[in-house]
């Protein structure tokens, strides 16, 4: 945890000093809120073992949460923000409660039509969301004297909530809840009869999960000053779970990898080649071949491997994920 | 494909005005268009149409030589803000073209205007960009919405003498805005909207609407791309071709699309800002020359880009100081007046929006192909109609209920 | 009288995209977030052989052949090595369909195809006072008469039962002796073959354009849940289900266009997850 700490500090203190551009700020920012949106996501994924295509959900619902009350509803930022964080943890927690009582497909498709909900109401809602056209003319708020509406105090701010929200999560998994987490998705029926309450375990975690992908939301809503309805659209759900799954569900910083490798190819990948979305096809193919279980998992292996050199070969947790 | 040889050729020729000396600064410019996706089409034919500009003007405007950097914005407002950053923070330009989308417009209109970039619409048409929020550093060479709407209200009322009109449009906003438009004229003027009917963003079997048509004189339909595709064929296969009129808004009939779409378009009625098929000789020589380079005529999306460029090289020419004073770039892109273009006579309203002819149009087939011949010519026809600016400002932007329906008034 | 020929013959096609997913779902446990693609990669390759001269049943089976072909390079070079992995099938798939939907996009361009229907179907029929475009009529009787193939294939032969088998039991299965494998490499490029037929038979409905393929796998994953995983009755079922609602739903309920389809499914979900066909041990 020091070293991840201490890395998030090089690389923004790095970036303010260096940066020849607010562009690299801005990007920087993006890559912790949407990190923190697939350290979420992988709560649920990697931990639970529920594959959620409706994270969407709670990211666009606190977006739009803070976005309109802070705007047409004349709220302060910060109370607006925090207004929306009650108002999706509450949706999360309505919905939770009816959709773990089921597992595998049917929750992809139950979360799936949560997403795609949310997605037909922020379109169809126009007095609230505007419609297709969004919600723009978003502030920022301060903290005291620091106006986060720099981009390089923005970036710090995003960045403290991205290790603070990271710190978090490590503690659940650490934790007895995080190993009971782990038991129910891998031995569901044992749990159940060692006494323990499967439903509830599972509506811990997504309400946990949904949580950090709410503050995702509001921080997004704040970096981009304008909310639309895209955000909550099939097409971005399916890009975090690209994100979660590239780095590894189940590995500590894999997501983070995972969403530095994704945001960096959306921005980037063009100045390289024509056709970005079969070049992203390949790359995500080419994963999958070398890399199974995700790049952090993949690099952890080649790292370990290089320090027992000499040691005889184990094989590599394979055969059940 | 053909626009890859045309690109290829644009960096040739930028690469051999480099090589001559020139004492004038290249100007950058920040292109944000569509390359991914269900709408790359119209995104490849915006910048197809800046391209074929630059190409007849030896890759200079006003004089520079431009050096144009695209991004793909995917459609995507996320997306486009970020692209819209990356041209302004990191590669510099001295101005930014599009981007395509009314809703990934308005994600970018505050963030330049606090940039003091100046930015030129080539094809985004949301009425408030130049009403309700409007920016000093937006300018728009196509024009809002509302503004190509209004005129065939007008037709429909006056000249068609239709009284009741069924209203079918894709459910977003600029549906709603493009009805509206239609509907405030009409109905001003004494005809009557029976029903508005809202059809979602990727339907595509449209019986289930066409049935709701009940006993009218015509009917108004706003789609783009397959949708209004499938919806002219089925209007057909559904028995409606023939027996009612169906009047439209130009993207209906575009002319990307018109060549796909076989005698069932023939006959629809549209209005538009633009159509290959006006006679003036500065739109046959730009209509003969893309057709040469690109096989297709150009619709409303490459005379947007087209129109783009030659805004900013006619404005250039106005300036005093250098091209890359952004100010002054901008004073002068929103003073332009051009005469004498494939549209016509074009000035600017003080909001950035072109005062510009609305032709009425049907389709027809001449020379072969279909085309949208040109019936009637609305001139310096402004966003605002007839009605006073300040009236219509004093109002919400064009939704789904609004106008409310006369009859319900 | 419109609305009931809408929805079946909208429920015909769908299950035309729908069995295809359904049975490499059932059998291969496999959600292919390409088939999507498939369907759209069939559309185009039909639309290309009609445009060459080919009559529309040649056409409709080079689309077909042209799925089945990429679909079981597809699962013999990638699906194979990964196996179980089920986040590694979801990357795998995806980024398959990006691929099929680029390279379209490069090839054929961005603008809408239209594909002409077979002559003698480009009329159309008046039915009790409504009037009704005879090539989706056919397309009904088509998907109609494949629902009836598929059955006797899968109730009645021998390789039914091999696939039946596998949906049941798939240690049984191999336990039997029965090549896994080739099963999964057959059943694979079968099921993205139907996905190529289907979009042939939808281009002139729907045209070939970019995107159709994310337009239509929303649906077929709702059919399938709906329906239940890996039954051919429930997707056939499903279909005309979904289509009813599709075509129904905006007009009865305009202001929940969007999610019309979503919250029946939501209702199913939470009061028989397997779906209406589906067996519990899914």
């Amino acid at each position: 945890m020091t070293r991840f700490a201490l890395l998030l500090l090089v690389v923004v203190a790095g970036l303010g000093v260096f940066s020849p551009s607010d562009f690299y700020l801005s990007f920087a920012s993006r890559i912790c809120i949407y990190g923190l949106y697939a350290m979420s996501l992988a709560l649920l994924l990697g931990e639970a073992g529920l594959m959620s295509f409706g994270h969407t959900a709670f990211f666009g619902i606190a977006a739009y949460g803070v976005g309109w009350l802070s705007t047409a509803g004349g709220l302060d930022p910060w109370v607006a923000a925090a207004a929306a964080l009650a108002i999706a943890s509450a949706i999360g927690f309505a919905f939770g409660a009816f959709a773990v009582r089921v597992t595998d497909t049917a929750f992809v498709m139950i979360t799936l039509a949560l997403g795609q909900v949310a997605w037909g109401l922020a379109y169809r809602w126009v007095s609230v969301t505007g419609g297709d056209n969004g919600l723009t003319g978003i502030a920022r708020p301060s903290i005291g004297p620091a106006d986060l509406t720099r981009p390089l105090t923005f970036l710090v701010f995003c960045g403290l909530v991205l290790f603070v929200s990271v710190l978090a999560i490590d503690r659940l998994r650490g934790s007895a809840l995080g190993a009971s987490i782990r038991g129910v998705r891998d031995q569901p029926r044992r749990m159940s009869a060692l006494g323990y309450n499967v439903w509830a375990i599972r509506l811990a975690t997504f309400v946990c999960s949904g949580f950090f992908a709410s503050v995702a939301g509001i921080l997004d809503c704040w970096q981009q000053r304008f909310v639309s309805p895209v955000s909550l659209s099939l097409l971005d759900a399916t890009l975090v779970l690209l994100m979660v799954v590239i780095g590894g569900a189940r590995s500590r910083f894999g997501p983070l990898v995972g969403t530095v490798v994704v945001m960096g190819f959306n921005e980037f990948a063009d100045h390289f080649v024509s056709r970005t979305q079969a070049a992203l096809g390949v790359v995500l193919i080419l994963i999958v071949i070398f890399m199974p279980s995700g790049i952090a998992p993949w690099l952890q292996g080649r790292m370990s491997s290089r320090r027992s050199a000499g040691a005889p070969k184990l094989s590599e947790v394979g055969g059940a994920k | 494909m053909l626009s890859r040889v045309a690109r290829c050729a644009g960096v040739l020729v930028f690469l051999s005005g480099a090589a001559a000396a020139d004492d004038r600064p290249a100007l950058k410019i920040g292109m944000l268009t569509i390359h991914t996706g269900a709408a790359a089409a119209i995104g490849d034919q915006t910048e197809n149409g800046f391209r074929f500009y630059l190409e007849e003007h030896g890759n200079k405007l006003g004089g520079h030589d431009v050096s144009l950097k695209v991004s793909d914005t995917t459609g995507t407002p996320a997306i486009a803000k970020a692209k819209a950053q990356e041209l302004v923070q990191r590669e510099r330009v001295d101005m930014v073209v599009g981007p395509i989308g009314s809703a990934e417009a308005l994600a970018i209109h505050d963030f330049m205007r606090e940039a003091e970039v100046p930015l030129i619409s080539s094809s985004a048409l949301a009425e408030d960009l130049t009403q309700r929020k409007p920016s000093k550093w937006f300018v728009r060479a196509t024009s809002a919405t509302g503004q190509m709407s209004h005129a065939l209200g007008d037709y429909a009322a006056n000249t068609l003498k239709v009284r009741k009109v069924v209203t079918i449009a894709t459910d977003f906003a600029y549906g709603h805005e493009i009805v509206g438009g239609f509907q405030r004229v009409f109905e001003d003027d004494g005809g009557l909207i029976v029903k508005k009917i809202w059809v979602p963003l990727n339907a595509t079997d449209f019986s289930s609407y066409l049935s709701q048509i009940g006993d009218v004189d015509a009917v108004y339909a706003s789609f783009s791309g397959a949708a209004a595709q499938n919806f002219i064929r089925q209007y057909a296969e559904f028995g409606l071709k023939g027996r009612l009129p169906l009047l439209s808004t130009h993207s209906l009939v575009d002319e990307s699309l018109l060549p796909e779409m076989g005698d069932d378009a023939l006959g629809i009625i549209s209005s538009g800002h633009y159509s290959a098929a006006i006679q003036n000789p500065e739109n046959q020589k730009f209509v003969q020359g893309f057709r040469a380079a690109y096989k297709v005529d150009p619709g409303f999306y490459a005379a947007g880009g087209y129109m783009a460029a030659m805004f900013i090289d006619e404005a250039i020419k106005t300036m005093k100081g250098p091209a890359t004073d952004k100010r002054q770039l901008m004073d002068a892109l929103r003073a332009v007046r051009i005469t004498g273009s494939p549209r016509g006579d074009i000035s600017l309203d003080e909001f950035g929006n072109p005062v510009c002819d609305v032709e009425i149009r049907k389709v027809e087939r001449k020379d072969g192909r279909l085309q949208n011949v040109v019936i009637k010519t609305y001139p310096h026809v402004s966003q605002f109609w007839t009605y006073e600016p300040a009236k219509v400002l004093a109002g919400p932007v064009y939704s789904r209920d609004f106008p409310p329906l006369r009859a319900t008034r | 009288m419109t609305y009931l020929l809408s929805s079946l013959s909208f429920g015909g096609l769908l299950f035309l995209v729908t069995a295809g997913f359904c049975l490499i779902f059932g059998i291969m446990r496999v959600p292919n977030l390409a088939h999507g693609g498939f369907f759209m990669l069939g559309a185009y390759v039909g639309v290309a052989a009609l445009r060459a001269g080919l009559p529309f049943p040649l056409a409709v089976l080079a689309g077909g052949l042209a799925t089945a072909a990429l679909g079981a390079v597809f699962e013999a070079g990638v699906l194979r090595r990964i196996g179980n992995n089920e986040d590694a099938q979801v990357l795998a798939t995806v980024g398959l369909a990006l691929i099929i939907g680029d390279s379209i996009l490069t090839v054929w361009g961005g603008n809408p195809l239209r594909a002409p229907a077979p002559e003698a179907l480009r009329t159309s029929i008046q039915l009790a006072g409504a009037f009704f475009p005879a090539y989706r009529l056919a397309v009904l009787l088509v998907s109609v008469l494949i629902a009836v193939l598929l059955w006797l294939l899968i109730e009645r032969t021998r390789l039914g039962a091999m696939l039946r088998a596998g949906v049941d039991d798939l240690k049984m299965t191999r336990a039997l002796g029965i090549s896994v494998p080739l099963l999964f490499s057959g059943t694979f490029a079968f099921g993205s073959c139907l996905a190529g037929v289907a979009g042939v038979l939808a281009a002139p409905i729907l045209s070939a354009y970019p995107g159709m393929d994310f337009d239509m796998l929303p649906l077929a994953l709702v059919v399938v849940v709906l329906g239940g995983m890996g039954s051919l009755l429930g997707a056939f079922v499903g279909s005309f289900l979904v289509a009813a609602v599709y075509v129904v739903g905006p007009v009865l309920f305009p202001e929940f266009a969007y999610v019309i389809l979503f919250l029946p499914m939501m209702i199913v979900m939470a009061i028989r997850p397997q779906g209406l066909f589906g067996s519990a041990s899914h």
